[in-house]
């Protein structure tokens, strides 16, 4: 696990949420399965945007759902960015190559893992986004 | 004259379709399109349902097709299939079927990207739709803003920094209760709204931006949504603000997609602009696009049945590369993601 993930929620800003996820990125080293819940509009790309971009991914990270799974090259190691939003049985997994994706050496961003059910990997790290219900620009985040 | 057969299974639909220029003018002479209606339930497409779902479709509906065109296969001269992009194994189905009418037939196969196929599209409709024009693709999976001089020429202009406008539309519905897909029933809700109650702010469009600066005609649609979503949550009666919200919302949007594209025809002096995609279907999104652009610029829309995904838009741009002498080999695979050929 990244040493700085820290345990306990964060009450962050957007961009307080983009900085903390891309010095997770920074800090994150092959293999890693990152598992983001959260709901629709709860930041969940944003993160995952600036955890790649920490990372090193340099190109565009768009949004997965369509496509499913999205593939960066970056210095460590390549990129899998996931959206299972779509995938309602967890049969329908191994369409998109999941086991070998998640056995790989490679950084494995996974949006909607609940939809993996126990073919999630039991050593990914879990990081909860939630809205704040005082304030509705700050999120909360629960990581590790 | 040259009869060419179009397979398109890259996600949901089944379709196949025959395009020919028998008076020198490519003329759509049959389309059957069968759409996937279980994964309405699903509210999306499910990769293993889509394969096998193909692979039960494909024959009838190119059977169809066929007979539609008062043909039979041995008057085709190619086939042209959609490779890329798309999700890998519903391509497969397609290809595969391709293959073995290359090989039965001994006719040649054409390999089709798919927004490629998006370009050609409203050309069926309308044959003047032809470059030079600026191009607008927006469905669930893309949003693409290109400059076309030429057929094969395509210079990718701006793209979305996060989701899909399709995709925003389906996300939206899905926090109003509507149906999927969400595109029509935002539409159709927004008509009833008030424009004036929610205004959401309109993504990455400063006016001051420099026209060197990426975000000039790249578009974001993420924090639109997260906009609508407070919205929802923030609601103390969502019935009476359901279609004020979907209003809010369609208007920040098509407001961003208008003016992102004025920008890249000014930019290049078109005087044509041509819309493909799902989103496309959208006639508030035409009418809008056409008041903005004035009478000096032609804004060309796809009928919806070759606006969506479809196999006439993928048999006339195999017309094109068939005439240019382009051939696919039987180890042509299928591709998840791939740029535009000719894309600078």
């Amino acid at each position: 696990m990244p040493p700085r993930a820290t345990r306990g929620h964060l009450v962050m800003s957007e961009q307080e949420l983009i900085a903390w996820g891309e010095r997770l990125g920074a800090d994150s080293r092959p293999r890693l399965v990152i598992a983001l819940t959260g709901e629709l509009g709860a930041g969940k790309t944003t993160l995952a945007q600036a955890i790649c971009r920490g990372y090193g991914v340099t190109t565009p990270v768009t949004s997965p759902t369509y496509a499913l799974v999205h593939e960066y090259a970056a210095p460590h190691s390549p990129v899998f960015h996931i959206d299972l939003y779509r995938i309602e049985r967890v049969e329908d997994l191994e369409q998109i190559g999941w086991s070998d994706i998640v056995a790989s050496n490679a950084l494995v961003i996974v949006e909607w893992p609940e939809h993996a059910g126990d073919l999630l990997p039991a050593d990914h790290l879990p990081i909860a986004l939630d809205y704040d219900p005082e304030r509705a620009d700050r999120r909360l985040l629960l990581a590790g | 004259m040259t009869r060419i057969l179009g397979i398109e299974t890259s996600c949901d639909e089944t379709s196949a379709a025959i395009v020919d220029d028998a008076n020198g003018v490519p003329t759509l002479r049959s389309l059957v399109i069968l759409s996937q209606d279980v994964h309405r339930v699903f509210g999306g497409v499910v990769p293993e349902i889509a394969s096998r779902a193909h692979l039960t479709a494909i024959v009838p509906v190119v059977r169809e097709t066929v007979a539609q065109a008062a043909a039979t296969l041995s008057d085709l001269d190619a086939v042209a299939v959609t490779t890329e992009p798309g999700l890998v194994g519903a391509l497969m189905v397609g290809l595969n079927y391709a293959k073995g009418l290359s090989l039965a037939l001994d006719i040649p196969m054409i390999a089709v990207h798919h927004m490629e196929g998006h370009l050609f599209a409203t050309s069926l409709d309308d044959a003047t739709a032809e470059p030079p024009f600026t191009a607008l693709l927006v469905s669930g999976g893309h949003t693409l803003l290109l400059d076309v001089p030429a057929w094969g020429s395509y210079k990718l202009l701006g793209s979305t920094r996060d989701d899909a406008a399709g995709e925003a539309f389906d996300k939206v519905a899905k926090l109003l209760g509507l149906p999927y897909p969400g595109g029509r029933h935002v539409e159709a809700l927004a008509r009833d709204g008030d424009p004036s109650r929610f205004r959401f702010s309109r993504p990455m469009l400063h006016r001051n931006t420099p026209s060197d600066d990426s975000s000039y005609l790249d578009v974001s649609f993420s924090g639109l949504k997260t906009a609508v979503l407070n919205a929802v949550r923030g609601s103390t009666d969502i019935e009476r603000d359901r279609a004020d919200i979907a209003r809010g919302f369609q208007d920040a949007l098509i407001e961003t997609l208008v003016e992102k594209t004025a920008r890249a025809a000014a930019m290049f002096h078109r005087d044509r602009i041509v819309l493909g995609g799902g989103v496309a279907c959208n006639r508030t999104l035409i009418e809008a696009m056409r008041a903005r652009m004035g009478v000096h610029v032609e804004v060309f829309a796809p009928t919806p049945r070759l606006a969506t995904d479809n196999a006439a838009m993928i048999a006339r741009a195999g017309l094109f590369r068939y005439n240019h002498g382009e051939r696919a080999s039987l180890d042509h695979a299928a591709r998840a993601t791939a740029p535009l050929p000719g894309q600078e």
